[in-house]
Formats: C-alpha cells, structure tokens, sequence
C-alpha cells in the first residue's frame, strides 16, 4: 500500500478544506463544542471506512448528512433528545449542494492563511518547508547544503508541518462562531 | 469533560506523530511497514496523516498563489457578521417602522399606562423617556414615568427591559419590586416569584417601602435576582442559562436538559394550542435543543426523531404518546 493513498489525497483535497462547514453544523446539530468536534471526527473516521468514496460527488454535503446520523444514532443510544434543530440539518444538507460564493471565497482564504502561516514559521523550520515544498529541492541537496544530518532535516521538517497543521486547526476552531452565524442568516 | 480532554491529548499526539511521518517520507526514510501498522492503530492516526498532508498540498506554490488575490474580498465577510450578531444583541435590532407597528411611541406623562401582548405574540414599546421595553408571549405591562419616577407593573408574563439612565426604575411583580439601574435586564414573572436576570446594569432587592438593599441582594451582569416570599437570592447566570433566558427575542426557545414535562410546559406559553403528555412515563425524559417559538412542527419531529415520541393533533394541540 503506497504511504499517500488515492482517498488521502482525496480527503486533504475535497474534504478537510470544508471542515470549518463540518463544524458549524455539528455544532448547530448538538450545541457544544466539544461534542462537536468530536461529531465531525467520528464523521471522517468513518469516511476512511468507506470503499465508495470515489463514488462521492458532493463530499461537503456527503458529510453533512453523515453528520446527521451519527448524531441520531447516538441520541438513540443515549435516550437523550439533544438536537439543536435535528430536523433543520437537512435543509442545512440541500443548501450545501451549491457552492455560493463565501465558500469559494473561503477556499481561497484557506489558502492564503496558509501561506501566512508558512510566513510565521520558526527560521529553521520554515528554511527546509519552504526549500522542499516550494521551490522542490531534493532532501539530500537541502540536508547538505545546510550542513545538517538528514535526520535532523528530518526532525525539522516534521516540527514544520505539525505546526502548520496545528495552526492551521485552530484557525479553523476559532472563527466558528462566524461560520455559526453564517448558517443562522440562510435559515 | 475528562474524556474529551484525553481526546484532545490523543489528537495532538497523532497531529504530531503525523508530521513526522510525512516528513519521513518526503526524507525517503520512511519504514513503510512501520507507518502502516501506525495507520491502522487509530482511525485518528489517518485522519492526523491525511491532515498533515492536506497543509503539505494547500502549500503548493500553485495552489497558494491564487489565493493571494482573494484576502480583499473575503475581508468584508466577517464584519457582516458581525454587525448583524451586534445588531441582534441590541435589543432585537428593531427598525422605527417595526416600533411603530408594534406599540406606538409614548408621549402622555405621570398616567399609568399599559401595553399587552397575546399568546405567540411578542411587542415593542418604547416607554416616555427613551427606554425600550420589550414583551414576551401573554405578558402585561403597566408603568408611569416623571421626571422624579420610573415605575413598571408587570402583571404577567416576561419583559425584556433596556433602560436608559435616570432615576432608579422600580419594577413590580407578584408583589415585589426590583430596583433596576440603566442597563439591559430580563424580567419574569413565575409562580408565586419575580425573576430578574441582569445583562448588563444592577438589579437591587427592593421593598413597597422602598428600604435600602440588603448585602448579597444585589445583582451584576451575567447573575440572576430571584424575589420571592422568602428572601431574595441572587445567582451567578451561566452563558447558557443567559442564552436560553434571551431566545425568545429573536422568536427562539432553548431547552438545555430539561425534562420533557417542562419543555413542553415553556413551549405551551407561546401556543393557543397547547401540547399534552399522554404517557406520564414520557415526562421526564431530559430534552435539549433550540426551536422557533411559535411553531412546534421542528420540536415535535425532533421528538419523533430521536425519541420515536409520536404527536397526535388533538382539539387544536398535540398528544405525545409512545
């Protein structure tokens, strides 16, 4: 099995850029955050468990539904009604089968934090990142030219990108409560 | 909240152990059997994996140069959101031509004056000197104003008050009276007790007398003051006690955890036709949840939804049963 799967690549590309989406709408489905997030952590868990993936034309509303029956499936289990408008979360699922403006907009501005989040990288940390990933260097060429080990590259490289992903998180946890607000105006 | 702190921990491990990983592989280190068994430990692990690889992608020089037009366009977004979440927060953010339609501007001073609103109805008033007052479903308001006096009557119901500043506003109910400063308070009237929840301002255990307040009687921002025959007690309000105490000025209502006796009981203020429990078994099953006001259809298939509790139109209402 290769180590960057076909539905890797497909998760990082056509999914996780709509996870602070996934959250808003966990968050409307059960109310708190920290249920929340794990809603949309049980979600993607499940997505790696499927064998259609490929088949997914709409992955965003997809995951909006999923997140719809888990949480029923545990109201059930818990014989707790905790559904923050249970009933409204499938028009929540038919208004994200088109992509509007804001979101495409938001894609973008992903992106862009990216870039910004790549900008406040350690010095160290952000050398190797950025000769690797943006100008394409060979790992030997980068290890060597900076005079370091490749397992210190190595060691470099990796605190880079889980900064980046650690970041890139909390950017997303932040700013839901505008994307809470924002599935409150279309209602 | 343990289980999700040690969820949060878990989380974090993965997200690291995942950039190592990656980096490995961008390295050509990487023992693929190793990461492998890694993967499939956890469903978290290839969520954390394919995580890191989503940041090692969303870097492309490619991909991140097109996003760099685009800053100025999202600016705007989140001001939007802001203004209207502030706009809802000032006092329902009512246009001249909602308060027209709904009570009318007071102009006649020192005359006890009233307003009432209907069940499902809720009406905007803005009383003699400036302040706004807002009723909820089946509430009574009296009150008269002076230069030396603000006096308000509530004879039932719950009122939504935001106050100017001037003298201290005496609120009666049920037989007692709240000293209100300028500010922003909620006032219900329950059985047999008056219970005020302050937003912003001070609320004082007051007396028809009008003797001073004793210590601990005196409720900030964010507490509740609760007037009864016994004596006042004031209470720290939590963020969703405040939330679920001001839903029904944007025409919501917030259940957090009540049983089902009681959510139906709130949700009956607001409908002429009322909704009954058949099953007594059914009534205290905890609900939560926020619904609109006026319309229980979204209450009533929730129920139907997670609880298989079927309601049956009946004389007007509904009958929840099994």
């Amino acid at each position: 099995m290769p180590v960057i799967r076909p539905i890797d690549i497909w998760f990082a590309d056509e999914v996780l850029p709509h996870e602070d989406r996934f959250f808003a709408a966990a968050l409307r489905i059960c109310g708190a955050r920290e249920e929340a997030e794990d809603l949309v952590q049980e979600a993607f868990a499940r997505l790696f468990t499927l064998d259609g993936w490929a088949a997914i034309d709409n992955p965003r509303a997809y995951v909006i539904r999923m997140l719809r029956h888990i949480a029923i499936e545990r109201f059930r289990r818990q014989r707790i009604v905790d559904f923050r408008q249970l009933a409204d979360a499938d028009h929540l699922a038919l208004a994200d089968d088109t992509p509007d403006q804001h979101r495409i907009i938001a894609g973008r501005d992903g992106l862009r934090r990216v870039a910004d989040l790549i900008a406040g990288l350690p010095e160290r940390c952000r050398t190797v990142f950025v000769r690797r990933r943006i100008e394409g260097e060979s790992s030997r060429a980068i290890a060597q030219d900076l005079g370091i080990s490749l397992s210190t590259y190595e060691k470099r490289l990796a605190r880079a990108i889980e900064l980046l992903s650690r970041a890139r998180l909390d950017a997303e946890a932040e700013p839901h409560g505008a994307g809470d607000a924002q599935a409150q105006r279309k209602r | 909240m343990s289980i999700f702190d040690e969820k949060r921990h878990r989380h974090c491990k993965a997200t690291g152990e995942a950039a190592v990983w990656l980096a490995r592989h961008e390295a050509g280190t990487i023992d693929e059997a190793a990461f492998e068994t890694w993967r499939g430990a956890a469903p978290g692990n290839a969520i954390a994996f394919a995580r890191a690889l989503s940041v090692w992608r969303a870097a492309a020089p490619d991909r991140a140069g097109s996003g760099a037009g685009a800053a100025d366009v999202h600016a705007p977004a989140p001001a939007q959101g802001l203004s209207r979440r502030r706009a809802l927060a000032a006092f329902g953010g009512i246009g001249l031509a909602g308060l027209l339609a709904a009570g009318g501007v007071t102009t006649r001073a020192y005359a006890w004056q009233s307003a009432r609103s209907d069940v499902g109805q809720s009406k905007r008033l803005i009383l003699p000197d400036g302040s706004h007052a807002m009723l909820n479903t089946d509430s009574q308001l009296q009150w008269r104003f002076s230069e030396s006096e603000r006096s308000l009557w509530i004879l039932r119901g719950e009122v939504a008050l935001d106050l100017r500043a001037g003298v201290a506003a005496r609120v009666h109910g049920d037989g007692q009276v709240a000293l209100l400063s300028a500010g922003r308070f909620n006032v219900r009237i329950q059985p047999a007790a008056m219970d005020v929840t302050v937003l912003a301002g001070r609320a004082l255990a007051g007396s028809e007398q009008g003797t001073p307040a004793a210590p601990g009687q005196v409720a900030a921002a964010n507490e509740g003051l609760l007037l009864s025959a016994a004596r006042p007690t004031v209470r720290p309000a939590s963020p969703q006690r405040m939330a679920a105490t001001l839903a029904w000025q944007q025409g919501e209502i917030v259940f957090d955890n009540q049983p089902l006796q009681a959510a139906v009981q709130e949700y009956n203020r607001y409908l002429t036709g009322k909704i009954l429990i058949a099953d007594p078994e059914l009534t205290g099953i905890p609900v939560g949840g926020r619904f609109t006001s006026t319309d229980p259809a979204a209450f009533l298939s929730a129920l139907d939804l997670g609880l298989g509790i079927r309601a049956t139109p009946s004389g007007g209402g509904f009958v929840l049963t099994r």
